[in-house]
């Protein structure tokens, strides 16, 4: 850090001590050379004379010869010391300039400015390690929610794609090395207001190394990070990683359970996608067997999990014996984008195919060739290039996967409502009858629309009125909340889904679940909803309407004036 | 061996050696002090001070320290004894001579701590 400071002192040593021996040499010279004045007589300079001359004379400001017209030896030794002290200026100031240009100086001063900004950050922040395609969706993202994010790059030309991303404030961002503590201290690991630490860069290695040091430095904050292959996640997960996510397994997951447990799934895309699909569309049937292009780590993956169901397969993989494919399968050798390949894999009778090699362009081909073969078939292409986009798009396949996309959408969940995560992850121990019952409920509330989802902690921040109602011992049960603010016997269209006391999960409580100082409440429904229970949460006159159907003045003036009106008999 | 320190050393010495040279002597008699002396002690100082710079260890920041206020006695010194002889009035030439001489008598001592902690340093280096 402060090495550079001594560095450029150390630099300077050699340019000064120039102009000092140069300054000085001339100085001496016109000391001991023997001068004239106007009477021809000899006189020498003495030494203040002699340094103000070669002051302005190596200066180049050139008053002239004083005090008296210079005698030849004096202009000769002049001329030596008129280029000697210019070459020691255009040295010294040569020197000058290139350590003020030196880039590790720069550095210094960028990194200095950097760590300063970190430091005034007065709102909650998430450190933001690697801004490639993930971590600049996901800034973008926080940045839309109002979210303070600070950046750590490797890469200068990332740096500058965040200058110009133009976000609604200020993100302090560093080109620098991630894994270097140093750095993390200065992006505000320790600072108390920081959330969690991201861990996006596309280096596992350096992921890792991120997380152990933030693990090190704050052992209570939140670390995420994105991970590519099993070793490593076992290895985060090993010091207490909070999440650690593999695009590959968890998209994985989510298309074995569209096939498997379809009612699962869409309680999943209704909470967690904007996006609504019908109910019906859980019955669109896709058991049966499919095709997995390509062994790598998508294809290790589904395949993993197929097995587990027991649900069929056909591999087409152009090395079988490289990736390492056990012999139990079902394998073609090929790329899949010819069609005799895909003839002999038995198109005619599968029901889906998943493109899944590294390459975009033969993924693309995979599909096109497929749905020739058979257009009914369903279809799932892997996109590995960010650019691609549009062309994916434009193919229409039933799904894409993408890992940046997949990386930048559960982060967002897990920042933005860590409970919906809970809520689903905890679904897979419920069966498939209990979903649709779920779903069945849900839809009777929202009648088709779009399903929204909001939580809430139980504390005087978020929810004060309830807060004060149990401070005073009085019971508030969960039903309450969501009576309509001005008529009690209203459902709103609002259903908890999930309460988390003391880390204990009660999925679904009954309406008379009494709720409890420090409880955090999941609730899905529709946006109307939120907004009209907001009122009973917050204000106590409105809570205690839904409570007892009693309407209460609230200013100090009409409470005295009923108070005094009821005491009356 | 480290060359760096021991072109310091020479420097340090240099330094300390003039000083000395200029100030040994009566004080009152400007005939002892030999003005070329102080000239070459003041940008030996001055050298000496420049090669400090950027050491990172504390002997190294010291030794920048005692040179740094031998180089601000040296200067006073010099800039007295121009004052002195151009333009100061004749009968203040005595006293103002004696006063360099004590300036300089004070940048000996800071030269002496310098080639003092010098030898100390080097005493403690084991090869």
């Amino acid at each position: 850090m402060n090495y550079v400071a001594f560095l450029i002192m150390r630099r300077l040593r050699a340019p000064l001590i120039t102009l000092i021996v140069i300054w000085s040499i001339a100085t001496l010279g016109y000391v001991i050379i023997p001068g004239q004045d106007n009477d021809g007589n000899a006189v020498r300079m003495d030494f203040l004379h002699a340094f103000y001359f070669v002051s302005y004379m190596g200066t180049t400001i050139g008053f002239g010869e004083i005090p008296y017209a210079f005698t030849p030896a004096q202009r000769l030794w002049s001329l030596f010391t008129i280029y000697g002290t210019v070459i020691g200026w255009f040295y010294s100031i040569g020197a000058l300039v290139t350590i003020f240009r030196d880039q590790s100086l720069l550095n210094l001063v960028r990194r200095t400015r950097f760590s300063y900004r970190v430091a005034r950050i007065r709102e909650p922040f998430y450190l933001v390690c690697g801004y490639g395609h993930t971590g600049s969706a996901l800034v973008a993202d926080l940045a839309e929610h109002g979210v303070q994010t600070v950046v750590v790059d490797i890469d200068p030309q990332r740096i500058e794609a965040l200058e110009l991303d133009g976000h609604p404030f200020d993100i302090p961002v560093i080109c620098a090395n991630a894994s270097d503590p140093d750095v993390l201290r200065d992006a505000g690991i320790e600072h108390p207001r920081c959330q969690g630490v991201l861990c996006l860069t596309n280096d596992d290695h350096v992921n890792l190394y991120v997380a152990i040091a933030s693990k090190l430095l704050a052992p209570e904050r939140v670390v995420i990070s994105r991970v590519s292959t099993r070793e490593y996640a076992a290895n985060l997960a090993s010091f207490g990683t909070d999440h650690i996510i593999d695009p590959f397994e968890t998209f994985a997951d989510y298309l074995t359970n569209a096939i498997v447990s379809p009612f699962h799934q869409l309680v999943y895309n209704w909470l967690a996608s904007p996006v609504h699909r019908s109910l019906d569309s859980a019955h669109r049937t896709r058991q049966g067997r499919w095709i997995i292009c390509g062994y790598g780590r998508l294809g290790k993956a589904l395949q993993k999990r197929f097995d587990v169901h027991g649900l069929k397969s056909v591999i087409i993989e152009p090395d079988p014996e490289a990736r390492e494919v056990s012999e139990d399968y079902h394998v073609v050798t090929g790329w899949g984008t010819e069609a005799a390949t895909l003839l002999e894999a038995d198109i005619r009778n599968s029901v889906g195919i998943v493109a899944g090699t590294p390459d975009d362009a033969n993924n693309l081909s995979i599909v096109m060739t497929a749905r020739e073969l058979k257009p009914s078939i369903y279809t799932v292409a892997r996109q590995n290039r960010q650019s691609n986009g549009p062309i994916f798009k434009a193919a229409k396949m039933d799904q894409i996967m993408n890992p940046s996309v997949i990386i930048a959408q559960r982060i967002m969940f897990l920042i933005k409502t860590p409970l919906l995560m809970l809520f689903l992850d905890s679904l897979t121990n419920e069966s498939e009858e209990w979903c649709e019952t779920l779903l069945k409920r849900i839809d009777a509330m929202v009648q088709g629309r779009a399903v929204e989802s909001w939580s809430f902690t139980i504390d005087q921040q978020q929810a004060p009125a309830v807060f004060e109602c149990l401070r005073r011992a009085e019971p508030v049960a969960i039903q309450v909340l969501s009576a309509h603010p001005h008529d009690r016997h209203v459902q709103l269209p609002a259903l908890p889904l999930l309460v988390l006391r003391d880390k204990v999960i009660t999925l679904l409580p009954e309406p008379d679940f009494p709720l409890r100082i420090d409880d955090q409440v999941l609730f899905c429904g529709l946006e109307r909803g939120r907004t009209q229970m907001l009122w009973a949460v917050n204000n106590q006159n409105v809570l205690r309407y839904v409570i007892s159907g009693y309407e209460g003045g609230g200013g100090y003036l009409w409470k005295t004036l009923l108070g005094r009106h009821r005491a009356r008999p | 061996m480290n060359s760096e320190k021991v072109v310091f050393a020479f420097f340090i010495l240099l330094a300390a050696t003039l000083n000395f040279g200029f100030f040994v002597g009566a004080v009152h008699d400007s005939g002892h002090h030999n003005v070329y002396e102080l000239f070459a002690a003041l940008v030996i100082s001055l050298i000496a001070t420049v090669m400090k710079f950027g050491d990172r260890t504390h002997m190294g920041a010291v030794l920048l320290a005692t040179s740094l206020v031998a180089d601000l006695q040296l200067i006073i010194a010099a800039f007295v004894w121009g004052y002195a002889v151009n333009v100061g009035e004749p009968e203040d030439l005595q006293s103002m001579l004696t006063s360099v001489v004590s300036l300089s008598a004070g940048a000996l001592l800071a030269n002496i701590t310098s080639v003092v902690l010098l030898v100390i340093e080097t005493v403690t280096v084991r090869r």
